[in-house]
């Protein structure tokens, strides 16, 4: 014999079973094999807010509080700012004078840091990057380093 | 022996060291100064292909391109992607292609001379031109004639039709008035027949006084078809006449001489100056007919007029009258003659037709201001004589002959004293 119980119990699974299949057909799709290297690196120069644009690729982002972090509090912008992304979409930053390369990874509005490569004790006098994928090559002189999103490659 | 054997050995280490230096060099150049590179070398064979003169400076520019093309042969993938949607074989090609015409260009005024040269160029271009005109103009006329046939066709639509017409007219004429410039820079004389022949040639022959006779035919055709146009609007056409006449007689002849076999010639300079007379004839009557009934439409009875002189002549009796009538009888009704006369004048035709006036030639400045001047005293004539004036007049009168009164008999009384 089925009881009122039984039979609220079984409205209940009804439900949650009908959640379940409406969540599972959901829009739900990946595309893959993405490449996001950037063929050649841009070289933007800051405005006096600390902005900067490749017109070309349609990116801009302020690099004031990169620059802080690089230099310190106070200290003044960068004539030039050099950046590439790599094939898994982070972004290599660095500048002439900075010791440092950073490794952003994109957000929504937002680049959001996620390693810091110590390339040069005493700063990079001409950097430029190359795209070498998988890695990012970063020239300076005749000195040369390969980069990916976690650190030195080599 | 063991001198040259240390030479050999230090030059060889100079060697490997310079190479080894380089390669380190090129390992490790920048895409971006590649990049940078090409575009500086790109931009250099440009500007070097603008002012170059000599063939030998059109070698040295293929040298550089043959440079360019070793220089950047390993770099080839990353600068077609960053040329992308051009390619460096595209650009290369490009500059070859651009340095051989210009190589070909400083030959052919090695050659012929520069002033042919550039006629020829100016000819081609304007040939160019033409057709793409000649294109636009068949596609309205054939507007005009679906407008023809449709009963709502009105007069804001022809109008825009018309302008369209007139800028390729206009082209039309700039154009045989540069290639006659150009032509009076070269003495025809002085070039063989086939020389003549071969200058003719760059143009179809058909087209020059195919081009001119088509500016005739699409405004006899218009004038035909389009009575229901403003003054204003006939006064542009006619300027448009008067300008095509200007150029047909100053080179229409000279441009037959060339562009026409001697078999045919006198018989296409007739057709066209048939032409030409047929819409001169159309023009006047539709711009006379037109400034006629605006006078009259204003109430400005003007003696009939059928040109310019007449059109003129007319306006001046019509004021002359008026300023003979108003000295003789200064009046209310004189007044509001002139201000009808004058609101016309200074409202309408001065404004809004005086410029196609005088650019067509139907008037000059100095007619424009002879008018002027004799409204200005048609106005002062026009004024009613006043009472007050009269009654002043009056009283001055009694007043002088008071006055001499009165020293008349002072005098008599000195005289009868003595």
């Amino acid at each position: 014999m089925i009881s009122m119980k039984h039979l609220r119990l079984l409205g209940n699974i009804s439900a949650a079973m009908l959640l379940v299949f409406a969540v599972a057909c959901g829009p739900s799709l990946t595309l893959t094999d993405v490449d996001y290297a950037q063929p050649i690196e841009s070289v933007a120069t800051p405005d006096q807010n600390g902005n900067v644009q490749d017109v070309r690729l349609g990116i801009s982002f302020n690099v004031t509080d990169l620059n802080v972090k690089e230099r310190g509090e106070g200290s003044s912008l960068p004539e030039e700012v050099r950046f590439i992304r790599s094939i898994d979409g982070y972004y290599f930053v660095t500048a002439p004078g900075y010791r440092n390369v950073y490794v952003f990874k994109v957000k929504e509005r937002a680049l959001d840091l996620t390693e810091i490569i110590r390339v040069s004790g005493a700063g990079l006098a001409n950097p430029a990057f190359n795209q070498r994928s998988p890695y990012i090559q970063l020239v300076d002189g005749d000195v040369e380093y390969r980069l990916t999103k976690d650190g030195l490659a080599n | 022996m063991e001198k040259l054997t240390i030479k050999t050995v230090l030059a060889t280490l100079l060697v490997l060291a310079v190479g080894f230096t380089g390669q380190v060099q090129a390992q490790f150049q920048s895409d971006f100064q590649i990049k940078q590179n090409f575009d500086r070398d790109h931009a250099e064979v440009l500007e070097a292909l603008k002012t170059i003169q000599t063939s030998d400076e059109v070698n040295e520019v293929n040298e550089k391109l043959n440079e360019m093309e070793s220089r950047y042969r390993d770099s080839a993938t990353l600068l077609n992607r960053v040329l992308y949607p051009e390619t460096l074989d595209g650009r290369m090609t490009n500059l070859r292609e651009l340095t051989h015409v210009t190589g070909d260009r400083i030959a052919r005024i090695g050659e012929k001379g520069d002033t042919i040269v550039v006629l020829e160029e100016r000819i081609s271009e304007l040939t160019t031109d033409a057709t793409r005109y000649q294109q636009r103009a068949d596609s309205l006329n054939n507007q005009l004639a679906a407008m023809r046939r449709s009963r709502d066709a009105n007069a804001a639509q022809a109008r825009r039709l018309r302008q369209e017409l007139d800028k390729r007219d206009a082209f039309i004429i700039k154009m045989v008035d540069s290639i006659f410039v150009a032509y009076e820079k070269v003495d025809l004389q002085s070039l063989s027949p086939a020389e003549r022949r071969g200058l003719a040639l760059e143009i179809d022959a058909q087209n020059v006084m195919g081009y001119i006779e088509s500016v005739v035919d699409n405004n006899i055709s218009f004038l035909n078809t389009h009575t229901e146009l403003s003054t204003e609007d006939f006064l542009k056409l006619y300027g448009v006449q008067v300008e095509f006449n200007r150029m047909w007689e100053n080179m229409g002849y000279d441009l037959a001489q060339v562009y026409v076999a001697e078999t045919r010639r006198s018989e296409r300079i007739g057709s066209i100056v048939e032409k030409v007379d047929e819409w001169q004839m159309l023009i006047d009557d539709a711009a006379w007919t037109t400034l006629s009934d605006a006078f009259a439409q204003n109430n400005i009875e003007l003696a009939p007029f059928s040109n310019s002189l007449e059109f003129y002549t007319s306006l001046n009796t019509y004021l002359d009258e008026a300023i003979a009538r108003a000295e003789d009888n200064g009046s209310d009704e004189e007044v509001e003659n002139y201000q009808r006369f004058a609101d016309f004048w200074f409202g309408t035709v001065k404004p809004r037709w005086q410029e196609y006036l005088i650019e067509a030639n139907l008037m000059t400045y100095e007619n424009f201001n002879t008018i002027d001047e004799k409204l200005t005293e048609w106005k002062l004539q026009a004024q009613p004589t006043s009472y007050t004036m009269l009654i002043l007049l009056g009283l001055a009168i009694v007043l002088i002959l008071v006055l001499l009164a009165l020293w008349l008999t002072a005098r008599g009384r000195d005289v009868s004293r003595k």
